[in-house]
């Protein structure tokens, strides 16, 4: 343990002494990351029954370039986390995993009752690149994602929305393959390993139409056929962007959709507005009786928990360093609703603050009510 | 007929002058931006009590293509955006997704500076969107200007009503620039400093974006370096690109 301070300690020292900028070492060896700090309060619905959670939170990212078209990375993300939350969760250093990884990469350490420090190799992958082809294999990220808040076509690692924490996302242990055609078409074929003798396969072809980006998806998903398309265009100066993803159902049960259309603008004062709609053909359409029922681990087959699903969110930059955001998602049906205004301030340069709340509501036993609170105060430092 | 000869010789006049000053701000678009252009330049963002430092690489070719990439600060070290025509993309790494911006974006502040996106990009072409006039001459750093009026064309996508630029008569430097909203206030005011030789031509290296009702507030852009008429292929503006670009 003391070793491994040592040496992430010799790591952000090189990075800071003997980069021409901040990040770079050399030519070849490049050092990014940042270290970030997210204190949290939890309530119940009526403010009662709180406790906190506490993170440190630590992200390096490694580029190797020992010539032009070849890259290798790795990433490593270590987290200290400390306080009730750890406490009121038996055994929550085994949730930390990404189940989605073949290879076990990852450590956790149970410090005490309360704290936990837990590290993984988040991508470890190397990159070929040379003219429109680019083959990448190992472990990375493959974001077919179009639209912002839900992503149907983003089967190889669906995230969930309400972890603003984690913005890099899980990754897949796989290889992927692009080819970029001159008419700026372009092909895609993914594999991830997810073990369990569960594998995504998919391709992708993509295209550009009428100043719409286009693509259709066919693939395997963890044994059950799928298909997809997304776009993004523009009606007049509003952005109009949308996703579907149909798996084929298979031995008894009953094929599932995803689709979500989503449109943005930004006015002339500088608010930005976006809304989209989300359909999930399995998902709640009344009410429950236990919040229980309601299960926001979210995969890339059931993106919400809810059929119905609509949300406002809106945006404006009060000063380049100050921005705000409101965000507003209700499922009509279950009348869950959950509220999720957000502030960021940029203190330095490369120091942000951040203040995030998120309030959920729904109708539990026909009574619409206050279910959980939970705030957030971040700061993040990137070096 | 004198009336009709009249007519005659102030339309004679009136079409010269006004390919004139189209000539004078086509010329010095084209000095400016070439046919295609790289350059490395530092975008300060000055506020009363405090200033932001941003460095960028661009590429130009023409007013349909461009592509930006943020090297400094590390928090957007890689950020990238892509233009093609009126198609806008941006490209974060940390999130290695590329987003496409409704064309509303355009008109707004870029990144956090008193330019828009349109200012560094150049949706509108100010040779081709405005009807030109010369008002006036002017002295600005020792250099004989001509003041010319640039009203844009109904139906060009301009987010001004009217702009005046200053541009110096022997190298049509463009010296300063005010521009104007609906209601005809001033809202910004540009000024260019340091001119100096760039690579094949002789040019100013910083420019100043000051807005009017905002004291203390003001952007800088510094022409670090800058290459003009090498030739780039336009697929170089693609999003693979974006993804690649160092």
């Amino acid at each position: 343990m003391r070793k491994w301070i040592q040496v992430l300690g010799y790591v952000l020292l090189s990075s800071r002494v003997l980069g021409q900028d901040s990040t770079t070492v050399s030519d070849k060896f490049l050092v990014n990351g940042y270290i970030k700090d997210l204190q949290s309060v939890h309530f119940k619905g009526k403010f009662s029954d709180s406790y906190f959670g506490n993170i440190v939170h630590n992200r390096l990212n490694f580029k190797y370039i020992p010539f032009e078209k070849f890259t290798a990375t790795t990433e490593i993300r270590t987290r200290l986390f400390w306080g009730g939350e750890v406490k009121r969760i038996p055994g929550f250093e085994s949730f930390l995993r990404n189940n989605n990884e073949k290879l076990n990469l990852q450590k956790a350490w149970k410090l005490n009752s309360s704290m936990v420090l837990h590290t993984n190799i988040e991508r470890l992958n190397i990159n070929y690149a040379d003219a429109g082809l680019n083959i990448r294999i190992g472990r990375q990220r493959i974001n077919w994602g179009v639209t912002s808040t839900w992503n149907p076509n983003d089967i190889f690692n669906a995230f969930n929305f309400l972890d603003f924490d984690y913005e890099e996302r899980a990754g897949i242990d796989g290889a992927n393959v692009q080819y970029a055609f001159e008419n700026r078409s372009g092909l895609e074929i993914a594999y991830a390993n997810t073990g369990k003798a569960e594998q995504i396969v998919a391709l992708k072809y993509s295209l550009n139409k009428l100043n719409y980006d286009i693509q259709f998806i066919g693939g395997s998903y963890k044994n059950r056929l799928t298909a997809g398309a997304g776009w993004a265009g523009y009606i007049q100066d509003a952005g109009f962007k949308g996703e579907v993803q149909y798996f084929l159902p298979q031995k008894g049960t009953t094929g599932h959709v995803n689709m979500v259309i989503e449109g943005d603008y930004m006015f002339k004062n500088g608010w930005y507005l976006s809304a989209g709609f989300l359909y999930f053909n399995m998902g709640l359409s009344e009410s429950v009786t236990d919040w229980n029922q309601i299960d926001l681990r979210l995969s890339p087959e059931n993106l919400m928990p809810t059929k119905w699903n609509s949300l406002i969110s809106v945006a404006k930059e009060i000063n380049p360093l100050l921005s705000v955001n409101c965000t507003a998602l209700y499922s009509p049906g279950t009348n869950l609703l959950i509220l999720y205004p957000s502030l960021q301030y940029n203190l330095a340069t490369n120091l942000d603050m951040n203040f995030v709340w998120q309030s959920f509501f729904a109708e539990l036993n026909t009574d619409f009510k206050a279910v959980n609170h939970q705030g957030f105060v971040r700061a993040k430092w990137n070096f | 007929m004198i009336h009709f000869l009249y007519f005659i010789l102030f339309h004679f006049f009136y079409s010269f002058q006004v390919n004139d000053a189209k000539d004078i701000v086509k010329k010095a678009d084209e000095k400016m931006r070439g046919s295609t252009m790289q350059a490395e330049i530092i975008i300060k963002t000055i506020r009363p009590t405090w200033s932001r430092e941003m460095h960028c690489k661009i590429w130009e070719k023409g007013n349909d293509l461009a592509l930006i990439l943020i090297q400094a600060p590390v928090r957007d070290k890689g950020i990238s955006f892509l233009k093609r025509k009126k198609e806008v993309w941006n490209w974060l790494p940390t999130l290695e997704r590329t987003i496409k911006l409704p064309p509303s974006m355009m008109s707004q502040s870029w990144m956090g500076t008193d330019f828009t996106n349109d200012d560094l990009v150049k949706e509108s072409s100010v040779v081709d969107d405005y009807n030109h006039k010369i008002i006036g001459d002017t002295l600005i750093q020792e250099r004989s200007c001509f003041i010319i009026q640039m009203i844009p064309r109904p139906e060009a996508a301009v987010v001004w009503s009217k702009v005046i630029i200053c541009i110096d008569k022997k190298d049509f430097l463009e010296l300063h620039s005010r521009f104007y909203d609906e209601e005809g206030d001033l809202i910004n005011t540009m000024n260019s400093f340091d001119i100096k030789m760039m690579h094949d031509r002789i040019i100013p290296t910083r420019f100043e974006m000051i807005p009017a009702d905002k004291k203390g507030q003001k952007t800088i852009m510094i022409y670090k370096n800058i290459q003009y008429n090498s030739p780039i292929a336009d697929n170089f503006f693609s999003i693979v690109q974006m993804k690649m670009l160092k």
